[in-house]
């Protein structure tokens, strides 16, 4: 369990893209997910904040137009009411239960029904989470020990970020906190580790595709 | 030059602290006197107008006001903590997208920044800055494209006309110039780096 276990990292140029605020909300998701566990890439994302913070250069300081200032303490007492968004304790318990870190809370779906865990195809439950745009597939798995994920591709980049059990794929083995970033052409089979069910998060920036006939019957399942 | 660099660090720093204890107006006025102009300057290179600019400063400095409190000396640099403030002011007011943090890790993994490291720190930020105007023109443009305009290492490449490896290779050269100008100091300020695989 413990984070220090990571053995599969983000590349360092994703790491940027994430700081400088670069990329897609659903990337920054994965990327939030793997930091939260991983504390070697947490510290180089604090290097790389750093770096950024460098880049607030006092030689590219823009002037603000005249009397900014001046509306600004205006408004500081207006500014008090920060909107708290309401504890949602119910997806915290759930998120907890999984070893899930809460910067994912945000995007579950809202009441209780939505929440369940609902069979994919056998052998595969899921959480859908509304992360846009609207061709991004985000989603909380569980995979039952033993199984096979059939060769598929993707038309976009998919994320993979592992909270219980292990995947294993060419790579090798991803266990918690591991993230695994395919770029659309790297198609790939994966296989859940026999010892305990995997929980991991799964972002599709694009449509799959799959390349065999069971990766299309889990295609056509997976719209229902 | 080390002396005035972190006697800089604990101004700012004592400024943000005044907001947080007494919601002390003069520290606050002084904070945007120094920090406004750069923010500014940021979101502009992000590729809003001036006005536009002026705007989101202001919510970045509203942003500053409201959680001065959270700000602390010891895990970091201001610059580092406005920076991602105005980043993620940014991204929700201009692109409407939240932009998800990193849960803190436990306690025992993280061990507070000691006073020495946040020295270097302050004069590693320093370096950086040296450093970034030193790089080779194309890895200064390409980090800036990241830092500076927001854009994707993917869309640098289609913007420049070059393949995604170059920009990547600009990338990792570029970091590892600005890494060793943060940390070459005696001291590393950042613990538990390791090569990626």
């Amino acid at each position: 369990m413990t984070a220090a276990a990571t053995s599969h990292h983000v590349p360092e140029e994703h790491l940027l893209e994430y700081v400088a605020g670069a990329g897609t909300e659903a990337a920054a998701l994965a990327m939030a997910c793997h930091l939260s566990l991983c504390p070697s890439c947490a510290a180089l994302a604090r290097d790389l904040e750093t770096m950024g913070g460098a880049a607030l250069d006092p030689s590219r300081a823009q002037p603000l137009a005249s009397g900014t200032l001046d509306r600004l303490l205006a408004r500081l007492d207006e500014g008090e009411r920060d909107v708290a968004s309401p504890r949602d304790a119910h997806g915290a318990a759930l998120l907890a239960r999984w070893g899930i870190p809460s910067s994912v809370a945000r995007y579950l779906p809202s009441g209780a029904d939505a929440r369940r865990w609902r069979r994919l195809v056998p052998g595969i439950t899921r959480i859908d989470l509304r992360v846009g745009p609207a061709s991004t597939v985000a989603r909380l798995v569980t995979l039952t020990p033993g199984i096979e994920i059939p060769l598929h591709d993707h038309d976009g980049t998919e994320y993979t970020v592992i909270f219980a059990g292990a995947l294993h794929d060419e790579e090798g083995r991803f266990g918690r906190g591991d993230i695994s970033i395919r770029e659309a052409g790297a198609a790939h089979v994966q296989r859940v580790e026999k010892s305990e069910p995997c929980v991991a998060l799964v972002i599709n920036e694009g449509p799959l595709r799959p390349l065999t006939w069971k990766g299309k019957a889990l295609s056509f399942l997976s719209r229902l | 030059m080390p002396g005035r660099v972190t006697s800089d660090h604990g101004d700012e720093a004592n400024l943000l602290e005044a907001v947080a204890a007494h919601r002390d107006r003069a520290a606050f006025a002084r904070f945007f006197e120094l920090f406004a102009p750069r923010v500014k300057g940021q979101l502009m290179g992000r590729g809003l107008s001036a006005a536009i600019a002026d705007e989101l400063t202001q919510e970045v400095m509203l942003t500053v006001w409201r959680k001065a409190e959270q700000f602390d000396r010891h895990k970091g640099l201001v610059s580092t903590w406005l920076f991602v403030i105005a980043r993620n002011v940014f991204l929700n007011h201009h692109r409407r997208q939240h932009w998800p943090e990193p849960d803190a890790l436990a306690a025992e993994t993280t061990p507070p920044t000691p006073p020495e490291a946040l020295f270097l720190l302050a004069e590693g930020e320093h370096h950086v800055r040296e450093a970034m105007r030193e790089l080779p023109t194309e890895q200064r443009e390409t980090l800036d494209g990241a830092y500076y305009r927001g854009r994707t290492l993917r869309e640098l490449s289609e913007e420049q006309g070059i393949p995604l490896g170059t920009v990547k290779t600009r990338v990792r050269l570029g970091l590892a110039r600005l890494r060793e100008a943060l940390t070459g100091a005696p001291l590393g300020a950042s613990a538990g780096k390791k090569a990626q695989s």
